[in-house]
């Protein structure tokens, strides 16, 4: 038996999520490994070019102001950004970045290579090494031994991969990249519950052979954009988008070829995600669309290859060449790489603790798409969450764990252990109940001292952070002093600048919370310091929603009781006979951490939460200390 | 979850029958609730007064109204039943009054309890034991489990489907503006402002429709208003009588005895009854006999049925077509009494009237239980509760359906001041869940669920 080496932390893949948590871990300080199947495959995008959107792009703004790397990473290496949403409210403002692929790759890797305490390795893992319920290493193809006491499963879809592209299917990861083939088996032999999911990625073409005059070019904004809150922001263009549409004869072509479609006759029994569906479960679901759209995006500067985004396919080849082909601008279109479909196993993350750890075996952890989620963003959240808890597990200290009201990280995991899911998640903005507090433009502001705390967040960037700070609540206490009066003079100022005259003396701040005044109005008529773009975002969103934010943190305030209720670790629900049998058998299985997630597991109802209150102030007047997870 | 820092409220006496009704506040804002709708000679706050007193004042509402002339006791915290400074209201038993009182607590910051809330403060804050709190939670859960009577179920299922009818289409326009948040580039039709408020003030006018009804007193809420008229000694008093099955208004063989109009309650299959004997509806010349004459009409004008109480023994008589023709439009019952007699009237005169015709024998109990059924059923056939007017029959729902309507009210407000969508969200979230809890299926993962079964979205 061959001892390779002994670390603190073993990563296992090196996606978006292995990305993250092996940083996290190796800039607190943990002797790290991060284990790839390909070194030249570090923080792929096996499918589409790009970083953000709705919800995703909070995602990657929390993950910034953590100390994470997405960020910073997509400011360096993007074609092109634009802010989404801008009609719609501060709170579902939403930065997307096109990003070069290969880029991204490279300044990822080039980042990970250079991180102290780490260690990046062409390792193809074949099992998990576990004693009395504890992990304590892994074992390669190779028969040689990493120690570790704790190791993060980051697998994404390559836990027994199964490539589909109409009647050719064979075992691999995407892209041509080999699958993991035996891991899967030693998480079952662990007594781990897995699940197959299937998701898929549309054709790749040549640049040269697009009709670009048919197509109706996106360019990104012209105004200056950034996801780190480190990132200067600046006009990113560099390259353009194109918009076109499927009509009745793409649809007809589909239609036509169901019956050799992998998705309808039976080859895939993994399940897939609704939100983002083949082109063919689009024509057989919403069978009355007159037409689909597809953007046409470019893969990197450095090479021809552009995504069709929206036309995700595992047609056969003949058939994806023919529909495509009735698309206006792609009369001509050749293809670089098929449409596939991927089949994996993944956990069913009901088996984990907020912490990402899994319940069944100490020190386990797991993160990204191996937890059943989909995206890059979700991926990273998840993946920087379990390297900080492994690190904090180490050191026998609390795991960190973001609530609903903190971070859409909080709600992706929460969503994740409590409920579970039936098919790859995607986060949404609608599925927080805060939405105006989690912004994009305040994730600092909410996490970067916890990030700080932990230990992840540079000297540099708490300046940064503490000096942004500062600015705002400067400029908000500066518009408070600032009374204007009803003189003439003040009128006339105010008329200037398109608002109604004032009637009693009011502050700077009050005139703020106007629709139609913005600080550099203001700042027009009325004597006040010039303050960077994204300070006076952030005091108008202040002023302007204030009376919504404050409602949404009354609501939060109700939250936090249950949440600070911990459930004790020793509880046993089966015994509890006032419970419903529904409910003890759920509370049995996820094992919430607090009465808050108790509260949320479906089939647990309030006269449950009541019943556990209950036994909770028993315990309590037992005298007993009450250990949570 | 019920949140325990709530202040919280109920009626403790039982609805619609006891001489004072007692409405019970418990909560660190009780005393402030108090304050806000209750009037004495003293000013002092009732904080400040003194633990374990008793105040004299009245009750006004938010016009300056007097409701009610009240008692209020004050328990201060940890020495209460809930350990929690607890406030009583004794006021007068009826419903109208009772109703009101708990209104106006309820929109003065104090909301509905739970049933066994109270018990589980009282655990909570260590003034009962376990045993105790385990007692009350078996109700609870009992309660959640246990089947409604048939007849409160009929209505009940009715308002769940009215209120998720109203839901689905507050989840449907939900789900709109969600998928337009989440996805942006989708080729999606997008709502237009104008639009959103349209579909606000639609949903908004059927809630006040349905509160509306609510306020004037409907149904189930008030009971089934059911006048008894006749001719003097047709037998009305009895057959009230054996209603109630106990002796309360005077049954002698003097026509007109009953001169005053009585209210009586009864509940048939949990639905209340309000009985109303009316005077024997007579020409008179005795004032007295003439002043509850007249109230007898009117009560038989305001009455939801009337029972029209025939004496067969005797031929029909022209007093008694009188009455059945003064009751036409009315929902009513003919009912023959006395039918251990030997029956003199025919039939045939009656059928023309169109009414249910049953026999029963006051003086005999014959005949009574299916009189009671009979009632049910034209309330429950005949469109009694027509419109939505009996839907909202307990306070919690009309809180709840109150809720939802300000909730939306503010996302209007919110619209029609400019301000972007996502804040009007908050409110017509908060209205969607509101709505969800009087049919009990608030689920988060609906709008989610939704969003991808009625929207092709995706790479």
């Amino acid at each position: 038996m061959f001892v390779a080496d002994i670390y603190d932390v073993i990563v296992i893949g090196a996606g978006h999520a292995g990305c993250e948590a092996a940083l996290a871990s190796s800039r607190m300080g943990a002797r790290t490994l991060i284990a790839t199947l390909n070194l030249d495959n570090i923080a792929l995008m096996p499918c589409n070019p790009a970083v953000g959107g709705p919800g995703k792009s909070h995602l990657v703004r929390e993950i910034d102001a953590l100390g994470g790397e997405m960020g910073i990473n997509t400011d360096k290496t993007c074609l092109q950004m634009r802010m989404l949403n801008t009609g719609k409210g501060p709170a579902v403002y939403s930065l997307r970045a096109q990003s070069d692929k290969k880029m991204y790759q490279m300044t990822m890797t080039k980042t990970l290579e250079n991180q102290e305490n780490l260690d990046v390795k062409q390792l193809m893992i074949t099992e998990l090494l576990i004693e009395n319920g504890c992990i304590c290493g892994v074992k390669t193809e190779l028969d040689e031994i990493y120690k570790a006491k704790c190791v993060v499963l980051a697998t994404g879809t390559y836990l027994k991969g199964k490539i589909i592209i109409g009647e050719c299917t064979y075992s691999g990861g995407p892209i041509g990249q080999r699958s993991a083939e035996v891991l899967s088996d030693s998480l079952t032999a662990a007594g781990l519950k897995l699940m197959r999911f299937k998701t898929g990625t549309p054709a790749r073409v040549d640049r040269r052979t697009l009709r670009t005059e048919e197509m109706k070019k996106q360019e990104g904004d012209m105004a200056g954009h950034a996801f780190s809150f480190l990132s200067e922001r600046q006009n990113r263009n560099k390259e353009c988008c194109w918009l076109t549409f499927t009509n009745e004869k793409t649809h007809q072509i589909i239609r036509d070829n169901l019956d050799r479609a992998p998705m309808c006759n039976g080859i895939i029994h993994g399940i897939g995600p609704r939100y983002c569906p083949s082109i063919e479960s689009k024509i057989v679901r919403f069978a009355d669309k007159k037409r689909h759209q597809l953007f046409v995006e470019p893969e990197g500067e450095m090479t021809e290859e552009m995504y069709v985004q929206g036309m995700s396919t595992s047609m056969p080849t003949d058939v994806q060449y023919a529909f495509l082909r009735t698309i206006p601008g792609l009369e001509d279109v050749k293809i670089m790489r098929p449409g596939y479909a991927i089949e994996y196993d993944c956990l069913d993350p009901t088996q984990l603790m907020p912490s990402l750890e899994t319940k069944k075996i100490s020190g386990l952890f797991s993160a990204g798409q191996a937890n059943g989620t989909s995206g890059y963003e979700e991926a990273a959240a998840q993946g920087l969450m379990a390297g900080i808890n492994a690190v904090l597990k180490l050191r026998g200290q609390e795991p960190f764990i973001l609530t609903r009201a903190e971070a859409y990280i909080g709600v992706l995991i929460d969503d994740l252990v409590t409920k579970g899911t039936k098919e790859p998640y995607r986060i949404m903005t609608s599925r927080s109940e805060y939405r105006l507090i989690l912004r994009q433009d305040n994730a600092d502001l909410r996490l970067t001292q916890k990030g700080y705390d932990l230990g992840l967040v540079t000297p540099e960037r708490y300046t940064v952070f503490i000096t942004r700070r500062k600015a705002i609540e400067a400029a908000v206490e500066a518009l408070k002093k600032i009374v204007i009066t009803p003189t003439q003079a003040n009128q006339d100022k105010l008329a200037a600048i398109g608002t109604a005259p004032v009637r009693t003396a009011l502050t700077a701040y009050d005139l703020l919370r106007r629709n139609e005044v913005t600080y550099n109005l203001l700042r027009s008529v009325f004597l006040l310091d010039s303050l960077a773009a994204d300070v006076c975002e952030e005091i108008e969103i202040m002023a302007k929603y204030e009376g919504y934010i404050n409602r949404q943190l009354e609501q939060v305030e109700k939250m936090e009781r249950l949440e600070q209720r911990l459930m004790p670790i020793d509880i046993i629900y089966a015994d509890i006979g006032t419970l419903s049998g529904e409910a003890r058998q759920k509370l049995d299985e996820i094992r919430p951490r607090s009465l808050g997630q108790a509260s949320r597991i479906s089939g647990v109802s309030p006269a449950d939460i009541t019943a556990l209150l209950i036994v909770l102030e028993q315990r309590k007047r037992e005298g007993k200390k009450d250990v949570s997870i | 979850m019920y949140d325990t820092l709530d202040t919280i409220a109920a009626i403790a006496t039982p609805l619609g029958e006891s001489g004072i009704g007692v409405i019970r506040i418990s909560g660190k804002n009780a005393y402030e609730v108090g304050d806000k709708i209750f009037s004495s000679k003293s000013t002092v706050p009732l904080a400040k007064r003194r633990d374990r007193s008793i105040q004299y004042g009245i009750i006004s509402d938010e016009a300056g109204h007097p409701v009610d002339e009240v008692l209020l006791l004050i328990m201060k915290g940890p020495h209460s039943y809930t350990a929690e400074d607890v406030l009583e209201i004794q006021c007068h038993g009826g419903r109208q009054s009772l109703e009101e009182i708990m209104r106006l607590v309820l929109r003065s910051g104090a909301r509905l309890a739970y049933p066994g809330e109270f018990t589980q403060r009282a655990f909570v804050n260590g003034r009962i034991d376990l045993a105790q709190a385990e007692a009350v939670m078996d109700v609870i859960q009992a309660k959640s489990s246990q089947g409604l009577t048939s007849a409160v179920n009929q209505l009940e299922g009715r308002l769940s489907r009215v209120v998720s009818t109203m839901r689905k289409s507050l989840t449907d326009f939900m789900t709109r503006l969600e998928v337009m948040i989440d996805y942006p580039e989708e080729d999606l039709e997008d709502i237009t402002i104008p639009d959103i408020a349209g579909s606000i003030r639609n949903i908004e006018g059927q809630l006040e429709n349905m509160l509306h009804a609510s306020k004037s007193g409907k149904i189930i809420r008030d009971g089934i208003m059911t006048a008894i008229a006749g001719t003097p000694n047709a037998g009305k008093s009895s057959l009230l009588n054996r209603l109630l099955e106990e002796d309360r208004a005077i049954v002698t063989e003097v026509p007109g005895t009953t001169r005053d109009i009585i209210e009586e309650w009864i509940t048939i299959q949990g639905v209340p009854v309000c009985l109303v004997d009316t005077a024997g509806i007579r020409d008179t010349d005795d004032t007295v006999e003439k002043i509850g004459v007249s109230r007898a009409r009117k009560y038989m004008d305001k009455a939801d049925i009337v029972l029209i109480v025939i004496d067969q023994s005797r031929p029909l008589s022209m007093e008694d077509q009188n009455i059945l023709r003064t009751a036409g439009g009315k929902h009513a019952i003919i009912v023959l009494n006395k039918s251990d007699l030997p029956c003199k009237v025919l039939k045939t005169d009656l059928a023309s009237y169109g009414y249910d015709i049953l026999s029963v024998s006051a003086a005999a109990g014959k005949g009574i239980e299916s009189l009671k059924e009979a009632i049910l059923s034209v309330v429950l056939q005949n469109g009694m509760t027509e419109g939505q007017s009996a839907l909202l029959t307990n306070t919690r729902h009309i809180d709840l359906v109150r809720q939802t309507r300000n909730n939306l009210d503010r996302a209007l407000h919110t619209i029609e001041m400019g301000m972007p969508i996502d804040c009007a969200i908050v409110d017509i979230r908060a209205a969607w869940e509101t709505l969800g809890e009087v049919t009990g299926d608030t689920v988060h993962d609906d709008i989610v669920e939704e969003i991808f079964s009625r929207f092709c979205l995706g790479k």
